[in-house]
């Protein structure tokens, strides 16, 4: 595991914002969702060492979290979501002093700022006042700032905020590619579900101070074995009704299609469904088994609208 | 094998070097409270924007820096070079009254006196206004720009951080005290007629001129920071600094007048202590029995306050309780 914390609890005055939260990271992209007040940026920030945490330990690399946060801050790098320009640069002073300040050596700073600025689609503005940005040219800046010296765990906080679609397709694709680079780690934090699904193959799922859920996408999404899609020849709002009455449980009839969706119990077998429906003379064309999506994962566990926890 | 980034294809490289110095020259160059000070040095705009603005800052605050330089130079070089000057045809009316004086009070002045003298009006005047118009933006331009979280986001401390700013207040300071000073000796050890009796009795003068400009960094950098790290407006960091002064000066009077002016409360006009202390270096007078001993423990607290304080101050990230 490349980023361990352990009981780390967060508070704001009286306000608990990250209560007793354990996580172990992966070496690989991460997404992280929530909605907005769920402690994402905060649990950052503690990682960091910007915000202190109350109780909890953690480890990175070799270092300890919360007492060795120098350390882990070189291999580190933060895009966070807010404006946080230093004023008075222009963009190559800029990402070669934070370069700089993370220890490397003032020359290859600016070699590697050029390089960087290039990479985030900044290199004609590069030497532009920064007071001149628009905010997708703000936005793509602290994405360079953040990568220029190849930090071995990136936490990229809503880094498509005030981008056109344009730039926020040219964003995601570039994430997708710093989080392929080999043994480099790239936390998405978001609420975009579309984000997350596109540029990452690990989740976590903040809601009301706590981690709700995480592990690989490919197997929470696949973790539905026993959910299956039938698409059927004919009438089948008939076929959901022979269903229930053979005691299935029906999730979903399409309005359009002759489709529904079934989940079965641990004593129900697909072959069965054949069995029952074509007694019935509908057949079967298709049944496949269904994968959840992102949202749907999300929507699992994180309660909307003020609701408290659904079904976990 | 593992897929390959496309990235790569674009000109990124993975950086496999140290990430920090490793020689020792380099660990004092590139500590990160150098480079932050270096990199706030550069950001500070010593120069207002507007024809009209560039021209009242030329006019009030170049020029009369300027003739203070140029002063501190005539009169250095007029001093080492009195006897040439008296038997010149050109300078020679106006030297030999000048030498006559200056033959009467020699005796009994030291070169510190002589740098008390030419430093320490203007350089407490010239740093108090390089506080209100420079010391106040440190922070607060960093703070409205909340540049604070980008800071600490790096491989730097609150005290990296923190020293990086007082060295900013350093060369300021060290501007008007430190400069002049050097100006001073370095044209006494080229212009003077007696070389090792120039030696013999300045060879102490750049301790002391350390020392006083030690006391106006850290004692005008606390309150300075302080105000400038409180406020995300560097107007109102200054109006702050200059309230300071006026709040010293006017509750050790106050408080003076009712409680009959014993050395704890004359010691807390800031303004005054600073003056004092700085003499009493210069003049090489400690006592630490009298009013002095008060001063400088009120000037102590008040700068240790300034820098707690301070600290307390930067945040990272603004937590609204």
């Amino acid at each position: 595991m490349l980023l361990s914390i352990e009981n780390f609890t967060v508070s704001y005055g009286k306000n608990r914002v990250l209560d007793r939260i354990s996580l172990e990271l992966p070496n690989t992209s991460i997404g992280l969702l929530g909605p907005n007040g769920a402690g994402k940026s905060t649990l950052i920030k503690a990682i960091l060492g910007l915000v202190p945490p109350e109780a909890g330990t953690g480890r990175f690399l070799n270092f300890r979290v919360g007492t060795d946060d120098r350390n882990v801050r070189k291999y580190v790098g933060y895009m966070p979501e807010s404006d946080c320009l230093i004023p008075g640069f222009n963009a190559v002073q800029y990402v070669s002093y934070c370069a700089q300040l993370n220890g490397m050596e003032e020359r290859e700073a600016f070699k590697r700022a050029h390089k960087v600025l290039y990479l985030a689609g900044l290199g004609e503005a590069r030497y532009r006042d920064l007071d001149t940005y628009s905010a997708g040219m703000k936005q793509r800046l602290k994405l360079a700032q953040a990568i220029v010296h190849d930090p071995y765990l990136v936490f990229l906080d809503e880094p498509t905020n005030g981008l056109d679609p344009e730039g926020r397709e040219e964003m995601l694709d570039l994430i997708r590619q710093i989080a392929e680079i080999e043994n480099r780690c790239v936390v998405l934090s978001s609420h975009l579900m579309r984000d997350v699904e596109r540029c990452t193959k690990y989740l976590v799922i903040m809601d009301k101070s706590q981690i709700k859920c995480t592990g690989y996408i490919r197997d929470l999404c696949a973790g539905q074995a026993n959910r299956y899609r039938l698409r059927v020849n004919e009438r089948h709002r008939g076929a959901a009704d022979i269903l229930k009455q053979n005691g299935y449980r029906i999730d979903l009839v399409h309005p359009r299609q002759p489709e529904l969706e079934t989940t079965l119990r641990d004593d129900q077998a697909p072959r069965d469904l054949f069995r029952i429906l074509i007694n019935e003379g509908i057949q079967i064309r298709k049944l496949i088994p269904r994968h959840f999506t992102v949202e749907e994962i999300y929507r699992k566990h994180v309660s909307v609208g003020g609701d408290h926890d659904k079904e976990k | 094998m593992t897929k390959k980034s496309e990235i790569y294809a674009q000109g990124y490289e993975p950086w496999e070097g140290e990430r920090g110095p490793t020689d020792p020259i380099d660990k004092i160059f590139r500590h990160p409270a150098v480079l932050i000070g270096r990199g706030t040095l550069r950001n500070v705009s010593f120069m207002p924007s507007g024809c009209f603005l560039r021209l009242g800052f030329f006019i009030l605050v170049i020029l009369p820096i300027a003739g203070y330089f140029f002063m501190v130079a005539i009169s250095s070089i007029a001093r080492f070079q009195i006897e040439n000057l008296k038997n010149s045809e050109t300078f020679g009316d106006i030297a030999r009254p000048l030498a006559e004086l200056w033959a009467q009070t020699s005796s009994e002045t030291t070169e510190a006196q002589i740098h008390l003298a030419t430093i320490l009006i203007p350089s407490l005047t010239f740093s108090v206004f390089a506080m209100i118009f420079y010391g106040s933006q440190l922070i607060s331009r960093e703070k409205q720009a909340n540049a604070l979280q980008v800071y600490f986001a790096k491989a730097i401390t609150r005290a990296d951080y923190v020293i990086g700013k007082f060295m900013v207040i350093g060369v300021l300071t060290g501007l008007f005290t430190l400069v002049p000073s050097a100006l001073i000796i370095l044209l006494g050890l080229v212009l003077s007629p007696d070389f090792v009796e120039f030696i013999s009795q300045s060879w102490y003068v750049p301790i002391l001129t350390g020392s006083y400009w030690l006391v106006l960094t850290a004692s005008f950098g606390s309150i300075t920071l302080f105000f400038s790290a409180c406020f995300d407006k560097s107007y109102m960091a200054a109006v702050g600094f200059i309230g300071f002064g006026f709040f010293c000066m006017v509750s050790s009077i106050v408080l003076g007048a009712l409680f009959g002016m014993p050395d704890i409360l004359t010691g807390l006009n800031w303004g005054k202590g600073i003056y004092d202390i700085a003499t009493a270096i210069f003049e090489l007078q400690i006592d630490f029995g009298s009013r002095l001993f008060w001063q400088l423990v009120d000037l102590g607290a008040i700068t240790l306050l300034g820098i707690f304080l301070l600290f307390k101050k930067i945040q990272p990230v603004e937590v609204i309780k």
